[in-house]
């Protein structure tokens, strides 16, 4: 193995064929001094709660701490003996060749990350069928809702739909302040959808959780707006709960743009 | 190699080109979520598979291969059990399970028994059950689901394949049993010191990133760019969702401690059971293990596997609810 790990570099010819060090070692060390850059990037801006559920912060840290170790063991390498490009069999090459393409494919997450400035996920991930289902519910946090006295309060979007699928008619007449995003599927005037996604370990199993809201001025809002909802739980002729709301103002989108269950 | 390449370019062209269509009519909408989901796997992944990789590279610098050939047991029943759960003990990773199976041939171990190994290592083994736990947020069913299903297909397909081929040669006369893909392994090296470690250990990461990085990128095109209702009611189906999922997992080849975060970001979509089934396809017969299992075994041996495999995964499917 250690006899044809090495090699001059593949990609270029001339004088640069002479060039006596492990071409993969750089390809590597490169590759894995802009992920640790990459991780640590997104744990200082606190980026890093867009993607993955805070109380598993824990794990890129981890990542980071391999990373280096891996830097330290490529890092020795890049100075040993090279096998010439020429004298190597065609598999050997094919071997080379892979690696190098799986370094570099690593840049790919990267360039997006840093090429497409994202926010959060927004509505082109729901479509009408799933609006209907929200697959978690607490019934902790449903009945802690329900035993809170007249007036506002102000909870999370998980707290009110819990409380509105545990106990729906209990919920009538409650007076709520909420946060989430809007979601208009086919531009209606009169309703919106108040969005916000529950993740349970990574933003790839995002649920969303939705309601109903009711309110005249449902024009002025945009798909993916964030807004905080002021209104009352009321019944519809179906028993069906939804939001009626009293006032909608436009907040920015919060640190923490999901919900954890 | 070209064969590869195309597999892996073509696909991606195809993807690509739906991408920017898509930008460019509607929007960065979906291209965002995209991201979103594309990143998330691998920053969540990312740590699990590095935990496999060290288990499995202390155990190549730490234990012989002919120490773990003396800890199976002679008596036929045993060695098949002792085989199944070796992997409690010796968590290698599933394209360092072929070379393993290929030595407990040569040294006279019956093939059923080193076939046994080959599936049963990769799936019954602590790390593996602790990727689970975590990507199913300790829904427990889903690890011993794993775990139990798993057991079974090893001695199954093991056995059956053992009859099948009782008294033929199965291996091939190539030496080389991990062209291509394994050649990063560190079963080879003789160094002990912990820089040579790291150093395999970032080799190894490099190769298995490479089939995360396309894995998570697949997800994250399925996710944000098929219609959710076609996802679902493809992924509701008895049959429909175990047939995909085992598309999914030959093609991704995700190591087992990987590819129970792709599952779970699924868990919505489709049923329980085809998450199995993604979960034992991949570490066992994918095209990334194919691929080194051509360099130790017949391609008879190889094409019964997968048939076998996937027989008994889908009649499973249909007699359990």
């Amino acid at each position: 193995m250690d006899d044809i790990s090495y090699f001059s570099l593949p990609l270029f010819a001339g004088d640069l064929d002479k060039m006596r060090f492990n071409f993969l070692s750089i390809c590597r060390a490169v590759a894995l001094l802009i992920l640790i850059g990459f991780h640590l990037q997104l744990l200082l801006s606190k980026q890093i709660n867009h993607y993955l559920n805070k109380h598993l912060i824990f794990l890129p840290y981890l990542t980071i701490l391999f990373f280096l170790a891996f830097l330290i063991g490529d890092l020795r390498r890049i100075k040993e003996k090279i096998k010439p490009w020429e004298e190597m069999e065609e598999e050997e090459k094919n071997y080379y060749r892979l690696h190098i393409f799986g370094a570099l494919l690593f840049l790919l997450p990267l360039l997006l990350y840093w090429l497409l400035p994202t926010t959060s996920l927004n509505v082109e991930l729901l479509s009408d069928k799933v609006s209907t289902y929200s697959g978690y519910f607490s019934e902790e946090l449903a009945k802690d809702f329900l035993s809170k006295k007249e007036g506002y309060t102000e909870e999370n979007l998980l707290t009110v739909v819990s409380g509105i699928h545990k106990y729906p008619k209990l919920m009538k007449g409650k007076k709520v302040a909420t946060i989430g995003f809007v979601w208009r599927e086919k531009e209606e005037k009169n309703y919106f959808r108040l969005i916000r996604f529950l993740i349970t370990c990574c933003a790839a199993d995002a649920t969303p959780l939705i309601l109903r809201v009711e309110w005249e001025q449902t024009e002025s809002l945009k798909n993916n707006q964030w807004v905080k909802v002021e209104g009352v739980i009321t019944l519809d002729e179906k028993e069906k709960p939804y939001l009626k709301a009293v006032r909608v103002v436009k907040v920015p989108p919060p640190d923490e743009p999901y919900l954890y269950p | 190699m070209k064969k590869i390449i195309l597999l892996i370019v073509l696909p991606s062209l195809l993807i690509l080109q739906v991408m920017i269509n898509d930008f460019f009519m509607k929007g960065p909408a979906k291209l965002e979520n995209f991201t979103i989901i594309f990143l998330s796997v691998l920053i969540e992944t990312f740590p699990f598979l590095l935990l496999g990789i060290l288990a499995s590279a202390l155990f190549h610098y730490v234990l012989s291969e002919r120490a773990v050939y003396r800890l199976i047991p002679k008596n036929p029943v045993k060695g098949m059990l002792g085989v199944s759960l070796m992997g409690m003990y010796v968590p290698i990773c599933s394209c360092g399970t072929v070379p393993l199976a290929r030595g407990l041939i040569r040294r006279g171990i019956p093939p059923r028994i080193a076939l046994i190994s080959l599936f049963a290592i990769p799936i019954i083994n602590p790390l593996t059950a602790l990727s689970t736990a975590f990507a199913f947020h300790f829904r427990w069913w889903f690890v011993f689901t794993r775990l139990g299903v798993g057991f079974l297909l090893a001695l199954v397909v093991g056995n059956l394949l053992g009859r099948f081929f009782r008294g033929k040669d199965i291996l091939t006369f190539q030496e080389s049993s991990c062209q291509l893909v394994c050649e990063y392994h560190p079963h080879e090296e003789k160094g002990k010191r912990v820089f040579d470690l790291f150093h395999s250990m970032s080799e190894e990461f490099f190769t298995l990133g490479t089939f995360l990085i396309l894995g998570a990128f697949l997800t994250a095109f399925l996710q944000a760019y098929l219609p959710k209702d076609v996802l679902m009611a493809l992924g509701k189906g008895r049959i429909s969702s175990i047939g995909i999922m085992s598309i999914l997992g030959f093609s991704l080849s995700l190591c087992s401690t990987a590819d129970a975060f792709i599952a779970a970001s699924f868990q919505n979509l489709f049923t329980p059971y085809s998450l199995i089934v993604f979960m034992l396809v991949g570490p066992t017969i994918s095209i990334k293990n194919v691929l080194v299992m051509m360099g130790v075994f017949k391609g008879k041996v190889i094409g019964w596997m997968i048939f076998l495999t996937f027989l008994f995964l889908f009649l499973l499917g249909i007699w359990i609810k």
